[in-house]
């Protein structure tokens, strides 16, 4: 039924009344082996908090690997030249990054039973838009924004964004009319009121799908690039490479209140000493430009704690792979998933980062219990970040095959809670821990929204 | 019928369409908003909604005057039957499509001219200007129809640049809850409109009021 009055209460003008939302009740997981989503009870009042109570098994046998999903619609329905005050954040949009189908789930009218409304199948995502892989998910103005990393046939590139329609989820096509030298594809996202896309760079499928090729990685093969472009022409302006050493551009975190031009972003390696680095990028004289703000080492390891991929290199790679920035743009939340580290900076001058919190948890040779005492496999991955700055959660598995390489003893999926203090610093929630029997975790999105779904277009 | 032969009540409705139009976000108070608190400077509200009105005028004004060149130029009662079916035939496209509208390109960082064409764009296309059909059809003389459309417009201005100061000032979380959805009600009016043209045309044995004297 059309609504009369009133625009979705989980929209927000700004980032700063989104911070004002009631906290979370849900969250819903991306599972892998097998497939599904997972839907976790995050009300500390209900019976069945800090559980996985509801698991929708998706039908693509296996082939789909869930990884990244967002939703329909979001807060950017209230910009001004985009206003859809009918619309509702209601569908999450769930794409396997290897099989590129995507399925619409529905989360009315049980929150806690989604279902699916809707499939699209990889042939018709390939032949209407070019594109395969699908990764990251924007709910935009006037769309359904989603990344491909590879193109429609083979695995090779380019990799580019396609749209879907927000109403009738059709598929649109590919969102660029022209890419210059962009060809490798990860994260994307805007600079709204400036008009501004910004894309970063992972790799193409050839070389992530079967696991990181450490030959083409010392080779500097992987993207060391982001890109802007012209959110109104669709064209591309300009590039900046990192240099290529720096290996795999990969989350994007523009600044939440749209009159900012600046973002983080987070690099996995650097091939001279295996650190993991994050990027302030930023705008100044109308020029775009990047700088580093913060380096995490490499922490050395005898050969017989590595797995057989770090055998020759002696140490242990951050391997930083998400970041989250909170709705204040505040704190910079950063997981490192090969040492087992999850930190938090303060960036209230993004160019000057403060390590004002840390805790340490799982990691190759770490291997940190969870301080309710069960061990935990992997390392602190996919992080998401509650409206309210409070309660952060995160995964502990970054991709199938390459879970596989540094975590030959496998990966048992769970998701963790961390309390974040009042004035900094964190602490792991002792009383919350959820474990899956079977499969593994990836990204969380929590119900109304967080800290990587929205658009505002207010500050 | 009553009422829409005194000339003072067309006046009234053809304003008070205009308020209403004004109230609706799509249609440029939330613009304005927007750029202002881009710059957190409130002039901008004033240097925002000059082009906006402009354009919601143009949008209007092109739409009255289409009609009103087909009512002095061409028979009546064709000219009659073809705008009611126009009406009620984009009313009842509205009605299945209201939550769509123009796809703008221009973004969000514009200056005047493009927030001119972004207003033309999102008055013409609305059907404001189609409201005012009956008026039109009714009307003898060609200078009956200027302060119609001039009062809509002026109570249109009025009604954006309030609401405008207004979210301005108290934001737009407060009053995020009572917005209406506009583009629903407006598919209804049109309707609504193209039923009375229609009835109109019945009761007149095809003869507008204008042409019984």
């Amino acid at each position: 039924m059309a609504k009369w009055v009133g625009t979705d209460p989980t929209f927000y003008p700004s980032a700063k009344s989104a911070m004002e939302a009631p906290r979370e009740k849900l969250g819903y997981v991306a599972l892998l082996q097998p497939d599904a989503l997972g839907v976790i009870d995050l009300d500390p009042d209900s019976e069945t908090y800090g559980q996985l109570i509801h698991q929708l098994l998706l039908p693509g046998e296996e082939e789909d690997e869930l990884h990244h999903f967002g939703w329909n619609a979001c807060s950017s329905a209230l910009c001004p030249t985009a206003f859809h005050p009918t619309l509702e954040r209601r569908y999450l949009i769930l794409p396997g990054i290897r099989s590129s189908r995507i399925y619409i789930v529905d989360t009315q009218p049980d929150p806690k039973r989604p279902r699916i409304v809707r499939t699209i199948e990889p042939e018709e995502i390939k032949e209407r838009t070019g594109y395969s892989r699908l990764h990251t998910v924007h709910c935009g103005p006037d769309g359904i924004f989603i990344s491909a990393l590879g193109s429609g046939d083979g695995d090779g590139g380019p990799g580019g964004i396609l749209v879907l329609d927000h109403f009738n989820f059709n598929v649109l096509g590919a969102w660029e009319m022209d890419r210059g030298p962009q060809h490798f594809s990860y994260d994307f996202w805007w600079h709204i009121a400036h008009d501004v896309t910004v894309t970063s760079e992972w790799a193409t499928p050839d070389l992530f799908e079967n696991g990181l090729q450490l030959d083409a990685l010392l080779q500097r093969k992987y993207g060391h690039k982001m890109h802007f472009f012209d959110s109104r022409s669709r064209k591309h302006l300009t590039e900046i490479d990192f240099g290529d050493q720096h290996q795999m551009v990969l989350e994007l975190r523009p600044a939440h209140n749209p009159k900012k031009t600046y973002g983080f972003v987070s690099v996995v390696t650097d091939v001279t000493n295996l650190a993991s680095s994050i990027w302030t990028w930023y705008q100044e004289n109308g020029k775009w430009d990047v700088k580093k703000i913060i380096e995490i080492p490499a922490q050395p390891a005898e050969p017989d704690q590595l797995p057989p991929a770090l055998k020759d290199v002696g140490a242990v790679p951050p391997l930083v792979t998400d970041i989250v920035l909170s709705l204040d743009d505040r704190y910079l939340y950063v997981p490192c998933w090969g040492t087992g580290e999850l930190r938090q900076y303060d960036v209230s001058d993004p160019f000057n980062a403060k390590l004002t919190g840390k805790v340490e948890i799982g990691g190759i040779v770490n291997q940190k219990a969870h301080p309710n005492g069960k061990k935990i496999t992997g390392g602190p991955q996919m992080v998401e970040l509650s409206r309210d700055g409070k309660r952060l959660y995160f995964s502990n598995s970054l991709y199938s095959s390459w879970d596989d390489q540094f975590y030959p003893e496998g990966i048992k999926g769970a998701v963790v809670k961390v309390d974040i203090l009042a004035e900094g610093g964190m602490e792991i929630d002792p009383d919350f821990l959820i474990q899956l029997e079977k499969g593994r975790a990836h990204q969380i999105r929590l119900d109304g929204g967080d800290c990587s779904t929205d658009t505002f277009c207010y500050p | 019928m009553e009422m829409l032969v005194s000339e003072g009540s067309q006046i009234a409705i053809a304003a008070l369409l205009g308020a209403f139009h004004g109230l609706n976000p799509a249609m440029g108070w939330l613009f304005a908003v927007f750029l202002a608190v881009q710059k957190d400077d409130w002039r901008v509200l004033i240097y925002a909604i000059i082009p906006i009105g402009m354009g919601q005028m143009l949008g209007d004004g092109a739409v009255v005057l289409l009609q009103t060149i087909a009512r002095f130029q061409f028979p009546l009662h064709i000219v009659h039957l073809s705008i009611a079916s126009i009406v009620l035939g984009y009313g009842v496209y509205r009605l299945f499509r209201y939550f769509r509208h123009v796809k703008w390109t221009g973004g969000l960082k514009v200056g005047y001219g493009q927030l001119l064409l972004w207003s033309f764009l999102a008055a013409s296309t609305h059907g404001s200007g189609l409201l005012l059909s009956p008026f039109i059809l009714g009307a003898d003389h060609i200078a009956d129809i200027l302060p119609l459309y001039l009062f809509h417009e002026l109570a249109m201005l009025t009604s954006m640049t309030v609401v405008a100061f207004i979210v301005y000032h108290i934001g737009m979380m407060k009053i995020r809850k009572y917005i209406v959805n506009f583009d629903l009600i407006w598919a209804v009016l049109l309707i609504v409109v193209g039923l009375i043209l229609f009835l109109m045309n019945v009761n007149m044995g095809g003869e507008m009021p204008g042409h019984m004297h």
